[in-house]
């Protein structure tokens, strides 16, 4: 197998690690937060941050230090930092092993977060579905209490931190920050309109900052190593290394770490095996539900934010699906479309109707009655989707029923009316 | 003031005010469903989508802007009908078809609906929208309106208005993506008394009033702008009617009485102004005993000799009033009552209002629970400023009734349900009743003068909090009645007393001219809002 | 109708939940969880109200956000609550014939129970672990790459146990 680049995923790989808080300080962790105790300023941590050109692992890719430098000065609100662990998008799933594996990675990272940005208490936002991640995650936060890492006057700083894990109940909607923060005040998932921005008026109406798991993970390397260690990694202005989930036909679904801007055919070829059974490939969907399906001969180039924005798609959240020559890309759209339509939270107009009437347009080519003109329709009605409601999901049912409708016609005659 | 430049006009605008407020209130339409300026902002329906081609720095925005969530700034640039406006808000138009049932000949929002309006200047002609669509019953879900789910553009007004205006959260949320609804639980039919806001809210049809359902359609109808007069907040209100009926009040927007609301029982004050069966038609005279039709020409003398003959004067003369009177009507028949016969004070019953409903938990603006007092009249202020006597006992009626009045001249329909009061009044020799309707004292009077009600007459009322309002006719009266002013003028005159009056904006200019709570007032500074009476002062004060 | 209510016990809990956020609503979600919990998966009627009491909001402002979650139920689940993947990489990677066999062999639709109680059948989104398809969640278990054969045997051996 291709050898992976390090940085998150080290620890787990080690043979025996367990992921405890004595098994994570044995392997260094817990390093940067004492480091940033001991004696640096906020400031200095956000610079820190900036300085390694991190970008968000949710999907949006926004740099890490600038969202963190967009949070007022202290003030009479409180502030907090909320660490989306939703993980809903289809096809991803490495923050879960993220959180399984070694729990204390991205809590150290998010309690350097919440130092920085002067947030006393931190939510993790994980998805009602996975017991198994809370009670783990929850786990890890007892150890912390129980060392001193967490709690009132950590190590003598004068710093107070608590950590909470806050269930979801399931929906989709509540990975996008704003939702979350409804979510978290115990409402339905419904995205803000913004402006106010979180950072202006988040959580409880105070400063707010919502990271991902993989980004908060990759803080503590910034700090112990330097952000010149991790910006040497990857390419300029998609820095530092990725957790990439494949899934779908391939030999070898799972997360592989490779520096930002690795190949994506290597990745599907020389990472997760190729295609299983010998196959060839037909399609890949390389950032989630939420990207533009790529065909076979469009998958050679860099995986990273900015090569995939130039191929018309996205690297979103790092999850690669990958479709074998048998698939039935109007099948594709249809679970594509299904999903969305199931969880739009529906408070916009073009998304509670579009969704509607998409599903409705792909499902009559779903029983072969359809047409060219209707495949038109589905593009145009999709397009309606694109940047004309309150969250991005509009664009992220948009975009890819658009392509699939564009990049696959001939998947589409298959189902024509006969 | 800063200023933006919505379709190429400048608009002045205050600091934070969104595109949409201001661009309102410049006169420019911009479509919307959801925004409403009495609820919070959702930006949910995104109708109202424009395109910001500079955010006043010299770049625009790359994506359409929901105006009513975007401040404006200086300087900015804003189209609300450019290519790309037009598409972003003629696919929502398309969008809130897809599951519309398009029912408009049996809708009653149809011809102020705002989807209706907009399919208008949008819609295409035909749906490309081939499939079933969601379909819901329809119910009643209060005693004052009606639930069609089929029609709802799922804008959330009636869940923001209920939650955060009402606080009972009668409508709520639920479900989610195109099954997402607008409803109340089944279990629980609303009963509060500000249910009609929500047909008001609702931009279609999907909430109406039951009351009004299948009675008439709505652009029959003419509004004429008054004042609510079912307790004494009035609200601002339009009485709307057609071929001289009144079918429906809704509120008019006054911020500093009633903002957008008002309440159900003030809504369905109306049908008494539609009885005809029972109204007064023509004078009455009492002769052996009966009740007989006289002409107006011949009233006026016979009662002045009648009077004459009984020679009552000072306190054998008493004066009933009720707090329905306007101002005018009080000011001429206390002077009726002083020049004619030297008898004062008038005695009219006072019932000072409380507040009548009371907000549940969780509401943190309970505003609207101002609105109904328990005095269910308009213009107790105005008496007391008029200085007529009455108190919540009735004690100085009670002695004054003690005396054993000779004549008793009452106007409208004062203690009428007062067993004790009528009892002493039908003693008197004589009692003339000016009023609108049979029963009450009309019944027991001497001499009957049938006057107009309330929706027939002008007049200016004081409300709870000294606000100066103006009533305004809406409907034509019945032949035969006439003006409660003209008939107290007119009487005067019999007597030998008093002057002329024109109507009632001339009575108020007088009064204006005197001494008095209105002095310095006339009727046209009044103005469609009203005023406060304590700021009218202290403007007058300081000028 | 069995009493509404947490135990003194729990709401101690729910005590040291409510210490956790600034407002006691913000609480809602674990607070449902908790009281579904404490019903063997689902909230029974009167619940709604008493979690909308305890957390000081409005009865619809607690349906508004069970109608929209996925995982709040109002009508009872088996005592075995099966979720299975449908969605893209699940989907095509087996999912879809899982749920098929699981409806044929417990003879119901999905986001139905069965007549004894025993099994819910949902059609469920991503569950993220794609890796691993098909994917079945019982319960709180994860069941991962899942075969017909492995679902025939767990069906038996849940059957003979009640049996």
């Amino acid at each position: 197998m291709a050898q992976e680049t390090l940085l998150l995923l080290k620890n787990m790989r080690t043979p025996g690690y367990t992921g405890d808080l004595s098994a994570y300080q044995k392997a260094g962790g817990s390093k940067a937060w004492e480091k940033v105790l001991g004696g640096m300023k906020p400031a200095q941590v956000i610079e820190a941050v900036k300085a390694s050109a991190l970008r968000g692992r949710g999907g949006a890719g926004f740099p890490c230090g600038m969202k963190w430098s967009f949070m007022p000065p202290l003030g009479a609100k409180p502030h907090y930092l909320v660490c989306n662990a939703d993980e809903s998008e289809p096809g991803t799933f490495k923050d879960h092993l993220l959180m399984l594996a070694d729990p204390h990675q991205f809590l150290e990272g998010m309690m350097i977060g919440c130092f920085s940005m002067h947030s006393h208490h931190g939510y993790i936002y994980i998805r009602g579905e996975s017991q198994h991640a809370i009670r783990r995650v929850q786990g890890a936060i007892d150890e912390l209490y129980k060392a001193k890492l967490l709690g009132r006057n950590i190590r003598g700083s004068g710093f107070d931190l608590d950590l909470t894990v806050h269930p979801g109940a399931g929906a989709y909607i509540c990975g996008e920050e704003t939702a979350m923060l409804d979510s978290l005040e115990g409402k339905r998932g419904q995205p803000r309109s913004k402006p106010p921005f979180p950072a202006q008026s988040g959580f409880n109406a105070c400063p707010t900052t919502v990271n991902n798991v993989e980004t908060l993970a990759n803080v503590p390397f910034i700090l112990t190593q330097g952000p010149e260690a991790f910006a040497k990694l990857g390419r300029p202005n998609n820095t530092g290394t990725q957790c990439i989930s494949i899934s779908g036909h391939v030999a070898k679904p799972g997360v592989y770490e490779v520096e930002m801007g690795h190949n994506l055919k290597s990745l599907i070829y020389e990472y997760a095996g190729g295609i299983r059974g010998g196959k060839k490939l037909k399609a890949v969907i390389p950032g989630g539900a939420s990207a533009g399906i790529l065909r076979a001969d469009e998958v050679d180039l860099p995986y990273d934010f900015d090569s995939l924005a130039k191929a018309g798609t996205m690297r979103g959240s790092g999850a690669i699906m990958v479709f074998d020559e048998d698939t039935d890309v109007v099948r594709l759209a249809e679970r594509t479309i299904r999903f969305f339509n199931h969880e739009s939270c529906g408070q916009c107009t073009p998304c509670r109707e579009g969704t509607f009437w998409v599903k409705n347009m792909i499902r009559q080519f779903m029983d072969d009655a359809g047409d060219g003109v209707l495949a038109e329709r589905i593009h145009r009605a999709a397009g309606q989707m694109i940047g004309t409601t309150i969250c991005a999901f509009g664009d992220a049912v948009g975009g890819p029923m658009q392509a699939f409708v564009r990049k696959f016609p001939e998947e589409f005659a298959k189902h024509y009316a006969s | 003031m800063p200023t933006f430049y919505l379709n190429d006009q400048p608009v002045e605008f205050q600091p934070g005010e969104t595109i949409l407020k201001a661009g309102l209130r410049a006169g420019t339409e911009i479509p919307h469903y959801c925004y409403h300026p009495g609820l919070a902002i959702t930006a949910q329906c995104r109708q109202c989508l424009v395109e910001v081609t500079d955010m006043g720095n010299g770049r625009g925005m790359p994506k359409l802007q929901t105006s009513c969530s975007t401040p404006a700034a200086d300087k900015m640039k804003v189209s609300s009908v450019s290519e790309k406006a037009h598409w972003g808000q003629a696919l929502v138009n398309e969008f809130l078809l897809v599951n519309h049932p398009l029912d408009c000949p049996i809708c009653d929002q149809a011809g102020e609906c705002d989807l209706q309006n907009y399919a208008f200047r949008y819609g295409s002609g035909h749906s490309e929208m081939e499939y079933e669509k969601r379909t819901y019953g329809w119910r009643n879900v209060g005693s004052f309106i009606m639930l069609e789910r089929n029609r709802c553009v799922q804008c959330s007004r009636c869940e923001r208005f209920s939650r955060d205006i009402v606080g009972t959260h009668d409508f709520g949320a639920f479900l989610r993506s195109h099954e997402l609804t607008f409803d109340t639980w089944e279990d629980s039919e609303m009963t509060h008394k500000f249910q009609g806001n929500l047909a008001d809210l609702c931009p279609v049809g999907a909430i109406t009033s039951r009351d009004w359902r299948f009675k008439k359609r709505a652009w029959k109808l003419h509004k004429t702008p008054t004042v609510c007069t079912a307790c004494s907040t009035g609200c601002n209100i339009n009485l709307e009617h057609h071929e001289n009926r009144v079918y429906r009040i809704k509120p008019r927007v006054n911020a500093e009485v009633n903002r957008w609301w008002m309440c159900d029982e003030g809504r369905l004050s109306y049908p008494v102004l539609n009885n005809r069966r029972e109204r007064l038609l023509e004078p009455q005279a009492r002769v052996k005993g009966e009740l007989q039709a006289a002409s107006w020409d011949a009233i006026y003398p016979a009662l002045a000799q009648r009077l004459k003959q009984i020679g009552a004067s000072g306190a054998q003369v008493l004066g009933l009033v009720d707090t329905h009177a306007t101002n005018e009507e009080l000011y001429l028949f206390k002077q009726l009552l002083a020049d004619g016969f030297g008898s004062d004070p008038v005695y009219f019953p006072h019932r000072p209002g409380t507040q009548q409903e009371h907000p549940p938990r969780y509401l943190t603006e309970p505003f609207i629970y101002t609105l109904i007092t328990t005095d269910k009249s308009p213009n107790t202020a105005g008496a007391l400023k008029a200085g007529l006597a009455g108190d919540p006992d009735d004690k100085r009626l009670k002695a004054a009734l003690r005396a054993g009045p000779k004549v008793v001249l009452i106007l409208g329909t004062p203690f009428a349900n007062d067993m004790a009061v009528r009892e002493a009044v039908s003693r008197a020799d004589l009692i003339v009743s000016i009023a609108t309707h049979q029963g009450g004292w009309a019944e027991l009077a001497d001499v009957v003068l049938p006057a107009h009600t309330v929706a027939e007459r002008a007049g200016t009322v004081l409300n709870k909090d000294e606000r100066l309002q103006r009533i305004a006719p809406a409907l034509e009266a019945p032949e035969g009645t006439r003006p409660q002013v003209r008939i107290l003028a007119e009487l005067a005159q019999a007597l030998g007393k008093g002057r002329p009056y024109a109507d009632a904006p001339a009575v108020f200019d007088a009064m204006g001219q005197q001494d008095g709570p209105f002095k310095g007032l006339r009727w046209e500074a009044i103005g469609p809002l009203g005023l406060p009476l304590g700021a009218a002062k202290a403007a007058k004060a300081s000028a | 109708m069995a009493k509404v209510g947490f135990s003194d016990a729990v709401l101690k809990e729910v005590n040291a939940l409510f210490a956790r956020y600034p407002k006691k609503v913000h609480a809602l979600l674990p607070l449902l969880h908790m009281a579904q919990r404490e019903n063997a998966g689902w909230l029974p009627r009167g619940w709604e109200q008493y979690v909308a009491d305890l957390c000081e909001t409005t009865l619809n402002h607690v349906r508004g956000v069970v109608t929209f979650y996925n995982m709040y139920k109002t009508e009872p689940v088996g005592k075995y609550h099966i979720l299975v993947c449908t969605c893209l990489p699940c989907g095509l990677c087996g999912g879809t014939e899982v749920l098929e066999h699981l409806e044929h062999r417990l003879g119901i639709s999905a986001g139905k129970t069965t007549e004894d109680g025993l099994f819910s059948l949902e059609d469920a989104q991503c569950l993220a672990a794609c890796d691993q398809a098909p994917l079945m969640l019982v319960n709180e278990n994860l069941q991962k790459r899942i075969t017909l054969e492995q679902i025939d045997r767990w069906i038996d051996e849940a059957r003979a146990k009640k049996a």
